[in-house]
């Protein structure tokens, strides 16, 4: 259904957001003109990093409203292409990427797609694919431009496809430069609201076992 | 628990017959339904939506926020786990409703009114003016009647200590959407738990109260 696949989508671009975090990652930041050299240090660190298991704090700040929601829960990625992340508080939901298959559990329900049903759907896939395997500068989804700081990178990238435009206009990935993992995910909306990410207590290589990322 | 399923029995046997026609009350208070509205600042709901389209079902969930800015404003806020927004709806001093924003897949024309009204019956939001009817219901029930442009809603209350059991929208003795409280609730306030169910929609919607915490805000 036409609806379903438009949430599973708009679920598909925060987990690639995600991902793009976890692979490797304007105030401060200065342009990187060239890039080829951060492009081939990602790579190396997605090479490396086989999974990654991460806690994290979400919070969605509407500027209208001048309100935040908060959440947290737990992030796992296990390479080439299986990604959990599970809300604990305030409430419960899960959401689970196998290659094509993904999952959502909420309140008992359980939701399931098959992504290579769908060009968005394919789309999202190529992009989180891109992300882990440290790609993402080849993605033609995004307009992607790079800045450092001291201590961070920050990637900005601008939807050009229109899916992705339709739900972001500017996703900011910021990435430590001690081992090129997402400290933070900023996730820009056409309204001004903007919802972050933030990603704690980071442990790569641990093993995981398949069975976190069933998604039968 | 089993309050709420006693309810739920009760709505489901009147949905198989004409909606009844209940007995005037003498009963002073309240005359407007503005003097027993929900007072909001900022309540946070879980959201869970299930319903049918074509036969095919569909589940959406999130978190639902009701706020009262202080320009009087009132805004009601979908939004998925993961932060985005499904809609954005509003209410001003004087009632007016706006949509301030929503994706393309939920801009739909009756949608909007379903929720619109479903809001509305919530947060005690009445653009007629009409005045108030009270009628009796069943034994220790009674009704609180508000009359729509279309229809009428009738808020159920308990007769000794007045909390606030559930809601029915009646069009043409057809009764439209049900409200049912998992608990009572007092006046000028939303319940913990609910469940609003449309019988002509094809979607249900089950919100669950969140705990105010520095973690939720």
């Amino acid at each position: 259904m036409k609806f379903n696949r438009w949430l599973i989508s708009a679920c598909c671009c925060c987990l690639l957001l995600l991902l793009a975090t976890m692979s490797y990652g304007q105030k401060g930041f200065t342009l990187i003109s060239n890039t080829a050299q951060l492009q081939a240090d990602l790579q190396k660190s997605a090479a490396k990093t086989q999974s990654l298991k991460s806690d994290f704090t979400q919070i969605k700040h509407m500027k209208m409203l001048d309100d935040k929601v908060r959440s947290k829960g737990t992030f796992h990625f296990k390479q080439t292409d299986k990604v959990r992340i599970e809300y604990s508080h305030p409430f419960s939901y899960l959401v689970v990427m196998n290659g094509s298959q993904l999952m959502i559990k909420e309140g008992g329900k359980i939701s399931k797609i098959n992504t290579s049903n769908s060009k968005t759907m394919q789309s999202v896939n190529k992009i989180m694919i891109d992300c882990m395997r440290g790609t993402v500068f080849q993605n033609k989804d995004f307009n992607i431009k790079a800045f450092y700081s001291n201590s961070q990178y920050l990637l900005q990238l601008s939807p050009v496809n229109s899916a992705m435009s339709g739900l972001f206009t500017t996703i900011n990935i910021y990435l430590s430069k001690q081992d090129n993992s997402v400290d933070k995910l900023e996730l820009k909306e056409k309204n001004g609201d903007y919802t972050e990410m933030i990603f704690m207590n980071k442990t790569h290589n641990l093993s995981l076992k398949d069975a976190l990322f069933s998604v039968r | 628990m089993r309050f709420f399923l006693f309810a739920s029995c009760t709505l489901l046997l009147l949905s198989c017959s004409p909606y009844p026609i209940l007995q005037k009350a003498t009963i002073a208070y309240p005359t407007q339904l503005e003097e027993i509205q929900p007072t909001i600042e900022r309540t946070l709901y879980r959201a869970q939506v299930s319903g049918k389209v074509l036969l095919k079902k569909f589940n959406l969930s999130g978190l639902l926020l009701f706020k009262r800015t202080e320009d009087q404003v009132t805004h009601v806020v979908f939004q998925n786990e993961m932060g985005l927004n499904y809609f954005h709806f509003t209410w001003d001093y004087h009632h007016h409703f706006k949509v301030l924003s929503i994706i393309p897949q939920m801009n739909r024309k009756a949608l909007i009114k379903t929720l619109k009204k479903d809001f509305e019956i919530l947060l005690m939001i009445s653009k007629t003016g009409g005045g108030i009817t009270h009628y009796n219901a069943a034994d220790s029930t009674q009704v609180l009647r508000v009359p729509l442009e279309q229809g009428f809603v009738d808020y159920r209350y308990h007769k000794s200590n007045r909390h606030w059991l559930g809601a029915t929208l009646v069009d043409k003795r057809k009764v439209i959407t049900t409200f049912e409280f998992s608990q009572p609730v007092i006046w000028k306030d939303l319940p913990n738990h609910m469940l609003i169910r449309h019988r002509t929609a094809g979607f249900n919607i089950e919100l669950t109260k969140l705990e105010r915490t520095h973690d939720t805000q």
